[in-house]
């Protein structure tokens, strides 16, 4: 470890070229002899960082490739619904809906067929159009949110565990007071607030999740600089003079942002979740918006009789969550020694 | 632990000054205007109309009315009143709050009940066919929405079934069986994951070893030793569950039709009826701030360490 101290402190004074691996503490580092004397790893010659032993055992994990394949899946699908709609025979488009045929017969709530894989809506509309093309609001709203919230999660709750004193004082009863709010109530109160039903969309959602999100991911990263803070590269840094920015940057956030990092993706399906719930609830997105909660709400008095309506969003919504759910607990399993 | 218990104490006077704040503000910021909606359909006349604004200080500017609100609620314990359906939201929330509260304690025992059994189990059988079992089956019902578990569990074992009342309360204790299940089921699946992790780790630890080389029979070192220790963070988890729960299930009671807090709330939502959504918040707001103290300091009584932190 000394001597990545070392290298960094040289760095300071102009010369930035050096790739340096981040410190490692000496629970990993233990892990990783203890790994290497069972024949786990390949080669000690190479330097072991936390991410890579990580990913060495990550990749022989069978849940670990299920859920990159279900990110991947919807992820795709939000970028080109095009693709996955193209084999379909019933319309290709989501908002091509029509009450009755050319010869009159009724069309909405078709069960599933050979030409509506999915069946059809209440309105009519090709209900496996629909779920497809649903998979956009989803991967934007989880990503968006997480991504806002971990951006002040990250800045909150490292300034808070880095500096202490008032200025930790401060944020953590702010932090309080947003954890003392039942999240739901709090975001369908500020969802109708910044915006009439009409006239709210993507952006409004995106911004009550994010910025009433963000209280847990700081809590969570602010403990851990509490302890990177504390450690002797930490000490050995300060020694060779190095800023309190460039200690940051540099040693205390690399090593205390995995657990930040898993919850985060954890997470993404949570926000997923929530947006759904809100559009469920009526408060979220609105017609004409395709989102899975929505087409649940739309549906909502008919899904006893007409299961389908239910079932396709349903499951399509589930398995998304369950991807960054077990991508999630797969990553902090690989990073944490104790369960090797 | 009279310092630790006033220290604790006091600390909830700021979070709930900034949380009521916030939410006052927001309520302020919803639309609606309270006293057209006193006439409904009709336009009120000028002087009835200058009358209420003076009664509910609509006319006052925002910071006079929150500290009129405030007043009211510190000194009477009074929530304010909706105009729109002409009551208190005190006598509204004590309506539906015994249907919440039956709800969330029901679900909580289940929690109990069946999320640390089987978290037991799973970390006394590590990687053998039950610990799988609970680790799929918890993985499952945590990426499964509420809404989406309530409508699946209510068309199955309502409906086709007919194993539960589909809605409603009709039906007595019964009717609270299937919606406390599903309100469970998420904090279930955590309790249970909390649970095995925890137990396993408490059991690596040296004093375990120690009960063991003494020959203490395994249900007592588990029991006595081992389980002791590993729930901590389990009872820590449920406490903060229970105060959440108890501020109303929004999603569960929507899906159920069942007339309670979270019910309400999303009733009043939609009827712009501000007075019962702010009322409302606050109200699960000071549930829960007021049961979470109680825990800590049930817990500070039960376990030294956390006095002296």
């Amino acid at each position: 470890m000394s001597d990545v101290d070392f290298r960094d402190g040289h760095a300071e004074s102009g010369d930035r070229d050096y790739s340096t691996e981040h410190d490692i503490g000496t629970e990993e580092a233990y892990a990783t002899v203890e790994a290497a004397v069972e024949g786990e790893v390949e080669g000690l010659e190479r330097a072991a960082s936390l991410w890579g032993d990580a990913w060495i055992q990550l990749r022989r994990r069978v849940v670990f490739w299920i859920a990159v394949g279900l990110i991947t899946l919807f992820t795709v699908m939000a970028i080109v619904p095009q693709v996955f709609v193209s084999p379909s025979p019933a319309t290709h488009d989501p908002t091509d809906c029509r009450l009755r045929d050319d010869a009159g017969e009724f069309q909405d709530r078709l069960r599933p067929s050979r030409e509506h894989w999915f069946g059809t809506d209440v309105q009519g509309c090709d209900y496996y159009a629909r779920v497809i093309y649903g998979a956009r609001v989803s991967i934007i709203i989880g990503l968006g949110v997480t991504i806002l919230a971990g951006i002040l999660g990250v800045l909150l709750g490292g300034i808070s565990g880095f500096y202490g004193g008032a200025v930790d004082q401060t944020i953590s009863r702010f932090v309080d007071i947003l954890f003392a709010m039942p999240f739901l109530v709090i975001a369908i109160l500020f969802l109708n607030a910044i915006a009439t039903p009409g006239s709210r969309n993507l952006g409004h959602v995106l911004l009550v999740l994010g910025v009433f999100g963000w209280p847990t991911l700081s809590r969570i990263f602010r403990a851990s600089v509490i302890q990177a803070r504390g450690q002797d590269y930490v000490e050995a840094a300060r020694a060779l003079g190095a800023s309190n920015g460039r200690i940051l940057v540099r040693h205390v956030v690399p090593n205390a942002i995995a657990p930040t990092i898993v919850y985060a993706t954890i997470a993404i399906g949570g926000v997923i979740a929530a947006e759904a719930t809100l559009s469920f609830l009526g408060v979220g997105l609105q017609l004409p918006a395709i989102s899975w909660g929505l087409m649940i709400n739309t549906a909502q008095t008919r899904i006893l009789t007409d299961p389908h309506l239910l079932f396709f969003p349903g499951v399509a919504l589930s398995l998304t969550v369950l991807g960054f759910l077990l991508l999630g607990d797969v990553v902090r399993d690989a990073l944490d020694p104790r369960l090797r | 632990m009279f310092r630790y218990i006033l220290r604790r104490i006091l600390l909830i006077i700021p979070t709930f000054i900034g949380a009521s704040i916030i939410i006052f503000f927001a309520g302020f910021l919803l639309p609606g205007d309270p006293v057209s909606a006193f006439g409904g359909e009709r336009e009120l006349p000028e002087n009835l109309r200058r009358t209420l604004e003076e009664r509910y200080h609509f006319d006052e500017p925002v910071w006079k009315q929150y500290g009129f609100y405030m007043q009211g609620l510190v000194t009477d314990f009074d929530l304010g009143e909706s105009v729109l359906r002409r009551r208190s939201v005190n006598s509204i929330f004590a309506d539906a709050f015994p249907n919440t509260a039956r709800l969330a304690i029901l679900a909580v025992a289940i929690e109990i009940l069946i999320g640390i059994v089987a978290g037991i189990l799973a970390a006394l059988r590590k990687d053998k066919f039950i610990d799988q079992l609970v680790l799929v089956t918890t993985t499952l019902v945590v990426s499964i929405p509420v809404f989406v578990l309530g409508f699946t569990a209510q068309t199955m074992l309502g409906v086709q079934l007919d194993w539960f009342p589909v809605a409603g309360l009709n039906e007595g204790a019964y009717s609270y069986i299937l919606p406390a299940f599903v309100l469970a089921a998420l904090s279930l699946a955590y309790i249970a994951r909390l649970t095995r992790t925890s137990l396993v780790e408490t059991l690596r630890a040296d004093y375990i070893k120690t009960a063991q080389a003494k020959g203490l029979r395994s249900t007592r070192v588990v029991g006595r030793h081992g389980l002791r220790n590993a729930l901590i963070p389990v009872v820590t988890f449920i406490g903060i569950d229970f105060a959440f729960l108890m501020g109303g299930a929004i999603v569960t009671e929507t899906v159920f039709s069942i007339p309670g807090v979270g019910f309400q709330l999303v009733r009043a939502i939609g009827q712009r009826d501000n007075a019962i959504v702010v009322g409302f918040t606050l109200a699960a707001v000071i549930i829960f701030l007021v049961i979470s103290l109680l825990i800590d300091l049930l817990y500070a009584a039960l376990d030294p360490r956390i006095r002296y932190e």
